[in-house]
């Protein structure tokens, strides 16, 4: 049996080859990743962050540029925070006491433990061969350097090769880490504040120092940076994403770069010593989600070359996209119908272009409304390339889970025949199950998440109501007899509260909304645009397709929906049945 | 104020054990440490300067440069008016005593960090790690231009009390720019050429610094030199092995302690703020041709504020150059054209 080519791994799980044959060229849409500069990489669980990061690391970048490590332009180093232990809850306790630098010594000697692990596992016995400058390096830097701080170690026998040095290396650090974690730990159960009495280390003068001299080895990049590869840094907590936002404000680019990744939950931009970092000044900044939301058609090309390159590599065909998840032809083929005689009807040849318009826009709509009223029992279907990359919603994720399951589910009922093709209703099928878990199965979490917090239990529950009301008026709106129909987001024409900002937030953060924004009705500003995600749009009947035209609403009528949903829905099916100069009338985007 | 602010190190000690956290005997930890800075470490900054870099002979960075140092940051604060609480002080006082004392280890490359190395010395009874960070940093913060004091973090918490790191190191900084005067140079060696050429220049600007006083009511620094004729007819080699006249090296200094002046005042609460730098310059001679005699000036912001006749490129080169070339309207043309 074929393996599944929507197969999902973390990219940890995969070999270098694998990812290198994988991987679908982002960096035309996301060059800051590769430069020489303080990023930050934001986008919603799912969006591409992590392979990304996968993509730079020397392993991988040495296939690319078919070259050794030491040729590379820069060196990178994966520094996973999520699997991190660091942000326990112990550390409240050092609110009243040396919270900054018991923290920084925490997050410099887990950075730096990876790294000499990472660069150990990486580079492996090719260290070997460079055992004699390691050994240097070890007793005339990293030996020195810890002793400054009171740190003694020893020194290794003359059988220590570079691997093992690196090992050692990583080791001592670790044992650093440890002692300081575990007085975090005695603290908080204890009633004395005592001393901490360790060694303790900071960026400037000790990590910066090790990685400056650590360059100077010939297995590293000659005058090359590294980047060290913070992945999902809203999981720091909020003293140690302040002092990871002070290393950001240093200009250590030529030595060290930060590379940071968050899923939209990064907590602050403060840095421990009261300023602010700002972009473009201290780092550039990417929102993948905002990227592609802006840029359909930038997002369909690269999903369209992922899908494409997987059924070659995986399958050994070379298949279209389109043709491998194909419409309902019955359906297409309908709406046609329901095209061209929307076409017919309001041809006007004073304007050119109104019946396409209209065809183009209402066709959907129409065919749905159809669908009600024969009430024959068949339901609009989401199958189709094009249908699945929009539901989609920029996130690479949303594309390739679906498409596993359908895969999956294919591959057990058609037991050992080829697979060419994932029939229609299968799609349907899988994608209006996975819609409707993301709303059900997110919000589970987010309960979870929250049980131990009220506030942000409340702030679920609204965000429930603003999602769902917000997916009701849409479906009304599609089926309505409004110029425009598919409307899938919200323009805000004032400034939110704190509480509903709050909620808007937290959809945000997982991935309900999108943000962006849009000029407002007087052409004198620019109005916050909250887009709701369409892998929603199965689940609440709407059309992923097309362009959409926005609702503009005050925050005011937004924040009925976050309590009473129904009374937010009702005022709003009543204006529906009125004309659409409305005095929150949508627009096209 | 000299006779009116008590002196920091004398309040300091007096202070009993319940004000400091745990009830620790601070005075008596501070107390170890300075007797051991005072037998082990301050005699000996400059004969190890001298070994590793014999072409120079430091003007005074001992015992009497540290007592002159508290004596300043006694001048520059009023330690009875609760600025700094016990606790800060201790930390103040120990900064103070290990500023210069990294000479020791490597001379004067790194000096600033390398204090942190002399603290770490003592054991945990007498201070603890987070106490010698503490420090060690605001030790550091006493010279180099990159801010060094704005990236001391804020709001620090330590053993439950509120320690200012900011502010004790605007304190220490200013406090050693004013502790330059005569009492540092090495009078008798000057006056028989016995100090090498490089470092006759630091000697003889000390030298000639009679006074240098913090008058926290007005706001000022007054600074009160002496020149002789001989000190005006001659040239000094100073860095870079270029010759000035000391006259030339005065107006350089009293620029940098107007400088430091302006960037410690960043930290430091509006009362203690120093905007004026005062200076009067007496030649001793009896030559009447020599006028002005003094030559008095005052260095203060005036009128609006100006960037000292600096392009915005030169203030702002890390972000408006690229390979030295100003990122000013020629280059986006060109850019443009090239494109």
């Amino acid at each position: 049996m074929n393996r599944n080519p929507f197969e999902i791994k973390t990219p940890e799980q995969n070999s270098a080859d694998e990812i290198v044959s994988l991987f679908v060229d982002v960096f035309t849409d996301f060059f800051q990743v590769k430069e020489t500069n303080h990023t930050f990489i934001n986008g919603p669980r799912g969006s591409g962050k992590s392979m990304m990061f996968r993509y730079i690391l020397p392993d991988c970048q040495r296939i690319v540029n078919k070259c050794n490590f030491n040729e590379l332009n820069f060196f990178s180093i994966y520094i996973p925070i999520k699997k991190t232990n660091i942000n326990v809850v112990d550390l409240e306790r050092l609110e009243s006491h040396a919270n900054t630098i018991l923290n920084e010594h925490l997050l410099v000697t887990y950075v730096l433990s990876i790294s000499f692990d990472f660069i150990a596992d990486t580079v492996s016995s090719e260290l070997n061969p460079y055992t004699r400058e390691i050994r240097e390096f070890y007793e005339n830097d990293f030996t020195p350097l810890l002793k400054s701080i009171g740190y003694l170690v020893d020194k290794l026998g003359e059988h220590t090769d570079g691997l093992g040095y690196f090992r050692h290396m990583a080791k001592v650090i670790a044992v650093m880490y440890r002692e300081c974690s575990s007085y975090c730990k005695k603290l908080a159960i204890s009633n004395d504040l005592f001393s901490y009495n360790g060694a303790l280390v900071d960026f400037i003068d000790f990590l910066l120092p090790l990685f400056v001299k650590l360059e100077r080895l010939p297995i590293f990049p000659e005058g090359k940076p590294f980047y060290l590869l913070f992945d999902d840094a809203g999981y720091l907590n909020r003293e140690q994403t302040k002092i990871l936002n002070t290393w950001v404000s240093y200009r250590t680019t030529k030595e060290v770069c930060i590379k940071i990744s968050t899923q939209l939950d990064y907590s602050t931009y403060l840095t421990s010593t009261g300023k602010r970092i700002d972009s473009p000044h201290d780092y550039s900044e990417i929102n993948i989600a905002t990227k592609y939301t802006s840029s359909g058609e930038d997002y369909f090309k690269k999903i369209k070359m992922i899908v494409e390159k997987r059924l070659q590599i995986y399958l050994g065909a070379e298949i279209n996209a389109e043709d491998f998840f194909p419409h309902d032809k019955e359906q297409e083929e309908r709406i046609k119908d329901i095209y061209e005689s929307i076409l017919e009807s309001k041809l006007d040849p004073e304007k050119k272009y109104a019946g396409t318009d209209a065809a183009r826009r209402y066709c959907r709509s129409e065919f749905v409304k159809e669908l009600k009223t024969k009430r024959s029992g068949m339901t609009y279907s989401y199958a189709g390339f094009d249908q699945l990359v929009a539901i989609s919603s920029g996130v690479i994720r949303h594309f390739l889970a679906p498409a596993q399951e359908m895969y999956s589910l294919l591959q057990a009922r058609n037991q050992n025949s080829t697979i060419n093709s994932i029939p229609n209703g299968i799609q349907d099928e899988v994608i209006t199950k996975y819609s409707e878990k993301f709303l059900t199965d997110e919000f589970d979490k987010i309960f979870l998440d929250s049980r131990d917090d009220e506030l942000q239990l409340k702030r679920a529950d609204k965000l429930k109501n603003l999602v769902d009301s917000l997916g009701q008026l849409f479906h009304a709106i599609f089926v309505s007899d409004r110029k425009e129909r598919v409307v899938f987001s919200v323009a805000l024409t004032d400034k939110p509260d704190h509480e509903l900002q709050d909620v808007i937030d937290l959809g945000i953060k997982y991935g309900y909304l999108h943000k962006s924004t849009i000029g407002n009705k007087t052409g004198t500003g620019r109005n916050t645009l909250y887009i709701l995600s369409r892998v929603l749009s199965p689940f609440y009947k709407l059309n992923p397709l097309s362009f959409a035209g926005y609702q503009f609403m005050s925050s005011d009528t937004l924040k009925v929906a976050l309590t009473r949903p129904n009374d937010f829905i009702n005022s709003y099916l009543r204006k529906l049945g009125k004309s659409d100069n409305e005095d929150e009338p949508t627009l096209f985007d | 104020m000299i006779g009116e602010n008590q002196n920091i190190e004398e309040w300091f000690l007096e202070q009993s054990s319940g004000v400091f956290p745990n009830s620790g005997d601070y005075v008596s930890k501070y107390k170890i440490i300075r007797d051991y800075m005072n037998a082990q470490i301050h005699s000996e900054i400059k004969s190890i300067v001298v070994q590793l870099i014999p072409e120079i002979y430091l003007n005074d960075h001992g015992e009497k440069h540290v007592k002159k140092v508290i004596e300043k940051a006694s001048e520059i604060i009023n330690i009875n008016e609760s600025i700094l609480s016990p606790y800060e002080v201790f930390f103040l006082l120990l900064a103070i005593q290990i500023h210069d004392a990294g000479h020791i280890i490597n001379g004067r490359t790194g000096h600033e960090q390398n204090a942190r190395e002399i603290i770490g010395k003592f054991g945990r009874e007498t201070i603890s790690s987070v106490e010698k960070h503490y420090v060690s940093s605001i030790a550091k913060t006493h010279s180099g231009k990159q801010d060094p004091i704005g990236n001391l973090p804020e709001g620090q918490v330590v053993s439950n009390q509120k320690v200012n790191l900011k502010l004790i190191a605007s304190i220490l900084r200013l406090a050693d720019e004013l502790a330059d005067d005569a009492t540092r140079a090495s009078t008798f060696l000057l006056e028989n050429e016995k100090i090498s050429e490089k470092s006759t220049i630091y000697h003889a600007y000390s030298s000639c610094l009679d006074s240098c006083v913090a008058l926290t009511g007005s706001h000022q620094i007054k600074m009160n030199l002496y020149l002789t004729e001989s000190h005006l007819g001659r040239k000094y080699i100073a860095e870079s092995d270029k010759e000035i006249f000391l006259l030339d090296e005065i107006y350089k200094r009293n620029i940098k302690t107007y400088l430091e002046c302006l960037y410690c005042n960043r930290f430091l609460p509006e009362k203690y703020r120093y905007t004026t730098v005062n200076v009067d310059i007496h030649i001793e001679t009896e030559n009447s041709a020599i006028t002005p005699n003094p030559i008095s000036y005052r260095l203060m912001e005036n009128g609006y504020p100006e960037m000292a006749n600096k392009s915005i490129f030169e203030i702002c080169s890390e972000d408006l150059t690229r390979s030295g070339e100003n990122l000013d309207g020629r280059y986006y043309c060109d850019l443009l054209t090239k494109n």
